[in-house]
């Protein structure tokens, strides 16, 4: 504990700094996007948000695998504290993304796919932190490990059906084709490393919280223990 | 055949306390025809030549009433104290959830022929025509809702705001089922080829594949105290 | 609105959220570090008391 978090402030400390120098590529260093103007900037933002909302339910989904296999807490812990962190990366994600479509597309919403399924997604975590505070606390690790990983496995089948119902996202962020000039590409990787080593410190942080919790538990039961004994 | 035997003993059981009262297939019936005609009037005269909507009330219909026959279907165990029972049974966990899943199936498929009936009378939707291809989409896609419903019904059982539970677990979970149902269905009543409903049909079968698997991988982890 | 203005929005929210949800942390944080302090503070002090009998 005492070695990790020495770590904890250089790292929150590179993340300040990296977003600084985020803001500075998206604002400064990159230029202004022809047909889109400046509102194209919020791109920056939503992209790594996205990527970062997804993977956080992976975590949770690994998390809660190993959870169930090995039946070892800290994993229903982690699975728990990335699911609280991806919501408010997928809350990001819904909101920057209507703000970016309606100067462009004049819609708010637009039933695209993968907006969509990024909606879909936020609702099952959103359901996955209910269902926590549902259940009796002897059972709650196993479920909510076991619907964390039925969320998950449920994103791909859905972007599918969702896709073959309709499509209209923009061309730009099509897999690996980035039609995008080379300042705008690095802005791009710049603003992900930030928002990455963000998610890290917010994880982090919030695992830390989890375990201070548990920490109390503990040092309330040695508690009472003594107050038996006297 | 010792499988067969303590499923069909699980179905039998709640088979049978259900035909003393047939309180649930009633209420679910009744639950589903009062959806379709709120829904005519929610939508007006229009409807009737819109296939594609007319496939999604009837889905609406299926899915909301089917929903308080799952929420039944554990909580009803919990009320009476034999859900300990049922898992103290030499039975695997995997029987008690296909038992539980056959036996709510069943109902709910009871129910949807009724509705179905009611649908076509007040829809003037021919469908004679068109009953395997139907009877595939409803089969697959019931099934596909069914299964998600009795594991969430499982995992909120024994939860505080059951019901509410369930339905926040079951709805994310269940829109590729209901989007695929819908469609097909919505394209089988429109009169339209029917190599366009394969791609939504592979959407169900790998949804119903998937999604047993999984029950059968973690089903256990649910029952466990 | 013009364009601008739905990047002012888009940022600020964004940056709300976060700054809003890391202060809540480190709120909490801080009074759980408190609690854990007092708590073995005094079980320090009952420990004391247990060697001071024996």
């Amino acid at each position: 504990m005492k070695r990790t978090q020495t770590l904890l402030i250089p790292f929150q400390l590179l993340t300040y700094v990296l977003m600084l120098l985020a803001l500075y590529t998206i604002f400064i260093y990159a230029p202004v996007e022809k047909t889109m103007g400046v509102t194209q900037k919020i791109f920056y933002i939503h992209v790594p948000a996205a990527f970062l909302a997804y993977l956080a339910f992976f975590i949770t989904f690994m998390a809660s695998i190993f959870y169930l296999y090995r039946k070892d807490p800290k994993w229903d812990t982690v699975a728990h504290c990335a699911v609280e962190t991806g919501i408010i990366f997928c809350t990001i994600v819904l909101i920057t993304g209507p703000i970016w479509a309606k100067p462009i597309w004049n819609v708010w919403w637009t039933w695209d796919p993968r907006l969509t399924t990024t909606l879909i997604l936020w609702f099952t975590y959103v359901a996955y932190l209910m269902l926590r505070r549902a259940v009796k606390v002897n059972q709650r690790a196993n479920l909510s490990a076991v619907f964390g990983i039925i969320g998950f496995l449920n994103v791909p089948i859905t972007f599918f059906s969702i896709r073959l119902w309709r499509t209209i996202h923009p061309v730009v962020i099509t897999s690996r084709g980035l039609n995008m000039s080379e300042p705008m590409k690095l802005s791009l990787i710049t603003t992900f490393i930030a928002f990455c080593f963000l998610f890290i410190a917010m994880l982090i942080g919030r695992i830390r919280l989890e375990r201070s919790k548990m920490h109390i538990e503990e040092l309330k039961e040695i508690m009472d223990g003594m107050n038996f004994k006297n | 055949m010792q499988f067969a035997q303590k499923l069909g003993a699980i179905i039998w059981k709640d088979f049978i306390s259900e035909f003393r009262t047939k309180e649930m297939i009633l209420s679910m019936c009744l639950f589903s025809f009062l959806v379709l005609i709120i829904f005519n009037f929610a939508f007006g005269l229009s409807l009737k030549f819109d296939r594609g909507m007319i496939a999604g009330i009837l889905w609406v219909a299926f899915v909301f009433s089917g929903l308080t026959g799952l929420g039944r279907s554990f909580s009803m165990e919990r009320d009476r104290g034999t859900l300990q029972g049922l898992i103290l049974c030499p039975v695997s966990p995997w029987t008690i959830f296909l038992a539980k899943l056959i036996g709510v199936f069943l109902f709910t498929t009871v129910m949807e022929i009724i509705t179905f009936f009611i649908f076509t009378i007040l829809y003037n939707t021919t469908v004679l025509p068109f009953l395997v291809p139907l009877g595939l989409i409803i089969f697959l896609g019931t099934l596909g809702f069914t299964a998600v419903g009795t594991i969430f019904s499982a995992i909120s059982a024994t939860a505080k705001a059951r019901s509410v539970l369930l339905s926040i677990l079951f709805f994310p979970i269940s829109v590729p089922v209901i989007i695929a149902s819908v469609k097909a269905t919505g394209i089988i009543l429109s009169g339209n080829a029917l190599q366009m409903v394969f791609p939504w049909l592979k959407i169900l079968v790998a949804f119903d594949l998937i999604f047993l698997l999984v029950s059968y991988l973690t089903f256990a982890y649910i029952l466990e105290e | 609105m013009d364009n601008s203005s739905y990047l002012f929005a888009a940022f600020s929210i964004t940056w709300s959220i976060i700054f809003v949800y890391i202060f809540r942390l480190f709120r909490t944080q801080t009074a759980l570090n408190d609690q854990i302090y007092k708590i073995k503070k005094t079980l320090q002090n009952i420990s004391d008391l247990d060697v001071a009998d024996s």
